[in-house]
């Protein structure tokens, strides 16, 4: 009996330091370990793809009855705009063809032009304080690969800041939405010239969507509405990714320092795709 | 039933549940929200494994759901992983030593451990800060947990009632196959009480 009992304590105690181990080696930045999880993340990811599919059909089945009234009249309102809009794409075509015709003039660059945009769908939700991260159809084998240096920024549809890619495996990645207490980017005011801020995701603010700018400064202009985009500056994301607007400027409570509170143009609910860009390798 | 037969049956049983509860876990929409909360399927089905099967099970499946929430939700891997494994033991080794094993005593280790899980990522986050320029006041952690521990609570109990069912019912064992368990041979009691 007291064999047993001391096998059970040898047993927990070597896979505690065991844990412990893979805790502090996948917590390096581009830790081979991850790749561990590749075969179960292949295996599984049909089954969650499947379960993501039968979840969006029932979610959308029962949100197009509740909608379903709003819509009708929605409907008729968007037949009238459609009219006048049909006009429109007419005119917009002729000023596109105009705009492309002067951007090779000038030799004008798309703001991401060094950058691929690959699409990816959003596998899980997050689930709690130290599992709130979600992931991603994208790993490695679509040539996404997390080291120390190099991570991607994660938009959404309309070129808006998600977050960055944590991790990847094979077939999936991990991504740390910027709302996050472990994110921080550089980035500044959307005017010629803006200050340069740094932008985290704190706890307190992370359960209401905000996020928090700091090392503001001091001569730096900052007013409610201003519009943050990334800064460029450290080489993880290209410069001009469109951020959130200032809610509020306050002082943190432990220094004169000022501080803005960040309201995300992304929205994090209702997340099902976003776009990973990857620059030039370096 | 023979002893391979049973022993398959754990496996499959078992592979299952963590798959669903772990699959389901991070695909439930927030309108199942208790309180702002979804349930932690992961963590019930670790202690509840541990509390109606004994501390190997708790130990093994504690290992593998946690497995599962590093895989699908987690910032490191094993960090899951160690938390369910002590959630599985410990909730073998509680009021599973002293009670009967019965659903009430089941769905108050449920409760205790839906806390005390929350307290350990609060005491983690507090001493292992995510930017280490950061600090973060105990007090606002503690104020966070605060809020978010009733709906958490609730939302597990919710979760873990028809749980206890499912595993007592169409569990990995029959519901008199316990009798090889070296935990039962303390209570001297291989048999779960529904009622």
């Amino acid at each position: 009996m007291r064999g047993i009992a001391r096998n059970r304590i040898f047993l927990l105690v070597f896979t505690t330091l065991l844990l412990v181990t893979v805790i502090l080696l996948s917590s390096l930045p581009g830790s081979p370990l991850h790749f561990l999880t590749s075969p179960v993340s292949a295996v599984l990811e049909p089954v969650q793809k499947t379960l993501l599919g039968v979840t969006d059909q029932v979610t959308g089945f029962f949100e197009s009855l509740r909608e379903g009234m709003r819509i009708r009249k929605e409907n008729l309102a968007l037949r009238e705009e459609n009219a006048a809009l049909r006009s429109q794409i007419d005119q917009l075509a002729e000023a596109g063809r105009q705009y492309e015709a002067l951007k090779e003039a000038f030799a004008l660059k798309d703001q991401y032009a060094g950058y691929t945009i690959v699409g990816a769908r959003v596998l899980t939700r997050e689930i709690g304080q130290w599992f709130d991260v979600f992931r991603i159809d994208v790993g490695t084998a679509d040539g996404f690969s997390v080291t120390e240096t190099r991570s991607y920024a994660v938009v959404d549809a309309q070129s808006r800041l998600i977050g960055r890619v944590l991790s990847t495996d094979l077939v999936s990645g991990k991504v740390l939405p910027l709302i996050h207490e472990g994110f921080s980017v550089s980035a500044k005011v959307d005017t010629p010239d803006g200050p340069l801020m740094r932008l985290r995701g704190t706890l307190e603010l992370k359960d209401q969507g905000l996020c928090l700018a700091d090392q503001i400064p001091s001569a730096a202009s900052l007013m409610p509405g201003d519009v943050l985009v990334t800064s460029g500056a450290g080489g993880l994301f290209p410069a001009g990714i469109p951020i959130g607007t200032v809610v509020s400027v306050r002082t943190a409570d432990t220094s004169s320092e000022r501080q803005a509170v960040i309201q995300p143009f992304a929205g994090f609910d209702q997340l099902t795709t976003v776009f990973v860009m990857k620059g030039a390798q370096p | 039933m023979t002893s391979r037969a049973a022993f398959w049956r754990r496996i499959l049983v078992y592979a299952l549940y963590i798959a669903v509860c772990s699959l389901l876990q991070v695909t439930l929409p927030d309108s199942v929200a208790v309180l702002g909360a979804t349930p932690d399927l992961t963590l019930i089905l670790a202690v509840l494994c541990g509390y109606m099967f004994g501390s190997g099970d708790g130990f093994v499946i504690g290992l593998a759901a946690g497995f599962m929430r590093d895989l699908l939700a987690g910032q490191t891997l094993g960090l899951g992983m160690l938390l369910l494994m002590y959630a599985g033991i410990a909730s073998s080794v509680l009021l599973h030593r002293f009670f009967r094993r019965n659903i009430l005593f089941g769905l108050v280790l449920v409760a205790f451990f839906s806390a005390a899980y929350a307290a350990a990522l609060l005491i983690l986050t507090y001493l292992v800060p995510p930017l280490t320029d950061i600090v973060y006041p105990f007090g606002e952690l503690l104020e966070r947990l605060r809020l978010a521990l009733p709906g958490q609570v609730l939302a597990n109990l919710a979760a873990a009632l028809p749980l206890i069912f499912l595993l007592v019912f169409l569990g990995p064992y029959r519901r008199s196959g316990r009798g090889d368990d070296p935990d039962d041979t303390i209570m001297g009691d291989s048999l779960w009480r529904v009622a």
